[in-house]
């Protein structure tokens, strides 16, 4: 019995740390897919799912807005022809960071991918 | 002006992972800029004719290389065979100039209508080709099951749907424009001399000398990629129509029936809605059956879809919402599969849902939009084995694989079966006046291997190895020889491709015929230059002297 309680407490960290990367970690993801659009291809395919044969662009910044700054854009450079597919994923520590600084501090995560010059 | 990228020692993969395979040079060649300027026709032909000259430079640069390395281009990569595979591949996805074509540009002995022919640079996609035709309220005659194919991959492949009137895609070609070399003559553009369809003012334009000759056209379809570079395709496209898609359940005996016969006015089987004024059923445009085969007992699925005249009020077909299942969990079951391969059935019973479309559903839409995108799921290899026989052997086959698929197996994947009217590629693998497709896709698998030696049989939990994909696939070869049934085989698909003989077996003299008009249009440095491993494995690489009766020559 004492052994196990030295355990637990020894493994209380380890176990409060692992549930902690476990659920700040775990996000969800919203992708939105163009019916008509056709996605730029890549030349040899990688990666898995959805974005094997697809020239996948990766946003992952942090958006700091000052005290009278409501919302922002990001103005995309390199899809000329719009977007086939765009991905946002949020994760809950994402989510808590947004709401500990009063929305002021926004973790971006996107994925998206270009309309083929047709 | 038209650029050229570089990538060497590189590895090329497909996009159902049958590769990766060791590629010394990897070109991807982007087209010049528009010019907002200069009227579109004239602005595409520029562009399309200086990525021509784009071709010919990288063709000079391996005629160049002491090395004599063999180019091949490629669009989607979805071949799962090794037919585009070659020392130099190049990427031409992003060639996809569309060049409008005007009364003028027609033959003046055509039998074709200015309105209905369209010319498409290689790299266009099903997709892009369909949404440009919708645009003048026009539609590709047939597709795959899906658009992602690039024009010039699934023509010369022979990719097929299965409408029953129609053909596969290369049956809409009227005219192909190839890059046969480096030297100006090597432009050339392709018809038929019985069947023209455009002016050789036209040609002229595209910088091409006309060949019009039935035979060499008809070889150089189904080419996969072995009479040159594919530039550009005339395709013949009709009026917009509607299909309505139907997801049945169907009796074995029902199926069975109706697929060595496609006699669908006197079938027991009906749909609602699409039979004549008598009470018997109308012959629907496309007629496909899923079949697991490792449950007998249960009914198949047919998807069966009819052709109705277009209109513009009609629900869109595609979902609102696609869900996906985890990314790792194909590759999770291709390793419990390896593990203990008898529990394939029940696995394909688990996974029923995904693997075959929802049953009783009714959806409408144009050709584009019923075959619509696809979209890899997970992580994992597949395999799809898809070969051709005679509609009146279509039974016999069906049972064939599926016992196969018992005896030997089980492997993992469900069975399809297709309906595909004669082509006139002089390889397409849907040959026979009506060509009944049988097919499996599935996870690719390892046996595995034991490593403490020979397993013993007296084990118990595992008796018999699983056998290998590759011997599966030589079960299926020497089952249809056995058996005495004549097939084909998808160019594009995975099989046992180094069979001995197996080529010459499928086609008999169409395959000599093939190789006489390549060697015909090549030289001997250009058709080495357009070969590939699988052309070796196959036996169709090889160059005969050109034939002194061939007026091309």
């Amino acid at each position: 019995m004492k052994t196990n309680a030295i355990f637990s407490v020894k493994l209380r960290p380890v176990v409060l740390a692992l549930l902690l990367a476990v659920t700040l970690s775990s996000c969800y993801s919203v992708r939105i897919v163009s019916r008509d659009g056709e996605p730029e291809k890549k030349a040899v395919s990688s990666d898995a799912g959805f974005y094997r044969d697809k020239v996948a662009h990766r946003q992952d910044t942090t958006i700091t807005l000052n005290p009278i700054q409501s919302d922002f854009s990001l103005v995309d450079p390199v899809c000329p022809y719009g977007f086939y597919s765009v991905e946002y994923r949020v994760s809950l520590g994402q989510a808590l960071l947004n709401m500990i600084t009063f929305g002021k501090v926004k973790k971006v995560k996107i994925i998206y991918v270009c309309n083929k010059d047709c | 002006m038209a650029t050229t990228t570089e990538e060497k020692k590189v590895s090329y993969d497909t996009i159902h992972r049958n590769g990766p395979w060791p590629v010394e040079v990897l070109y991807r060649t982007r087209l010049a800029s528009r010019n907002a300027s200069a009227d579109t026709r004239s602005d595409a032909l520029r562009r399309y004719n200086d990525a021509g000259e784009e071709i010919q430079r990288l063709l000079q640069a391996c005629l160049d290389d002491p090395k004599k390395p063999r180019f091949r281009a490629y669009g989607s990569s979805w071949s799962l065979s090794k037919v585009v595979h070659s020392d130099r591949m190049h990427f031409n996805a992003p060639m996809n100039v569309k060049i409008p074509l005007e009364t003028d540009d027609l033959h003046s002995n055509t039998r074709y209508q200015h309105e209905n022919l369209f010319f498409f640079q290689c790299g266009n996609t099903v997709k892009e080709i369909s949404r440009q035709l919708k645009k003048t309220g026009k539609s590709l005659k047939m597709s795959g099951a899906s658009n992602g194919q690039t024009i010039a991959g699934a023509v010369s492949t022979g990719v097929h749907g299965s409408a029953l009137k129609a053909g596969s895609i290369q049956d809409c070609v009227v005219g192909i424009q190839l890059i046969i070399g480096p030297k100006p003559e090597d432009r050339v553009y392709l018809e038929k001399a019985s069947d023209p369809a455009l002016s050789d003012g036209f040609a002229q334009q595209l910088h091409c000398r006309v060949i019009r000759n039935d035979g060499l056209f008809q070889a150089a379809l189904v080419s996969m990629g072995g009479f040159g570079f594919i530039a550009g395709l005339v395709i013949e496209a009709e009026d917009q129509f509607l299909l309505k898609r139907y997801t049945k359940h169907i009796k074995p005996k029902d199926a069975l029936k109706l697929a060595q016969t496609l006699d669908f006015k006197n079938s027991a089987f009906t749909i609602d809605g699409e039979k004549h004024p008598d009470g018997s059923g109308k012959t629907p445009y496309h007629y496909k059956l899923y079949i697991n085969p490792y449950n007998q007992k249960e009914d198949y699925l047919t998807e069966i879809i009819y052709r109705h005249p277009y209109r513009t009020n009609y629900p869109k077909p595609q979902p609102l919402v696609e869900k996906f299942i985890y990314t790792d969990m194909p590759g999770w079951i291709a390793k419990l599969v390896t593990v203990d391969f008898k529990r394939i059935p029940k696995l394909m019973k688990l996974m029923q849902g995904t693997l075959f479309p929802k049953v009783d559903q009714v959806t409408e839409g144009t050709l584009g939009e019923i075959f619509w995108d696809t979209t890899i799921k997970g992580n994992s290899a597949g395999f799809a084995w898809a070969f051709g026989v005679d509609q009146s052997n279509a039974t016999k086959a069906i049972q064939l694989f599926i016992e196969l698929a018992n005896q030997k197996g089980p492997v993992p994947g469900a069975i399809g079966v297709r309906f595909i009217p004669a082509t006139q590629a002089t390889l397409g693998f849907t040959k026979f006046p009506m060509t009944c497709i049988v097919e499996m896709d599935g996870l690719q698998w390892q046996p595995m291997r034991v490593p403490w030696g020979k397993r013993k049989s007296g084990l118990g939990w595992r008796k018999r190895q699983m056998p290998s994909m590759k011997a599966f696939e030589k079960e299926i070869v020497k089952g249809l020889q056995k058996a005495g049934i004549p097939f084909t085989w998808h160019w594009g698909k995975n099989c046992a491709w180094e069979h001995p003989g197996l080529v010459k077996h499928m086609f008999g003299e169409r395959m000599e015929e093939w190789m006489r008009y390549r060697s015909a249009l090549l030289r001997p440095e250009t058709a080495h230059l357009f070969s590939n491993d699988f052309m070796d494995i196959t036996g169709l690489s090889a160059y005969t002297p050109p034939d002194s009766e061939m007026p091309f020559s």
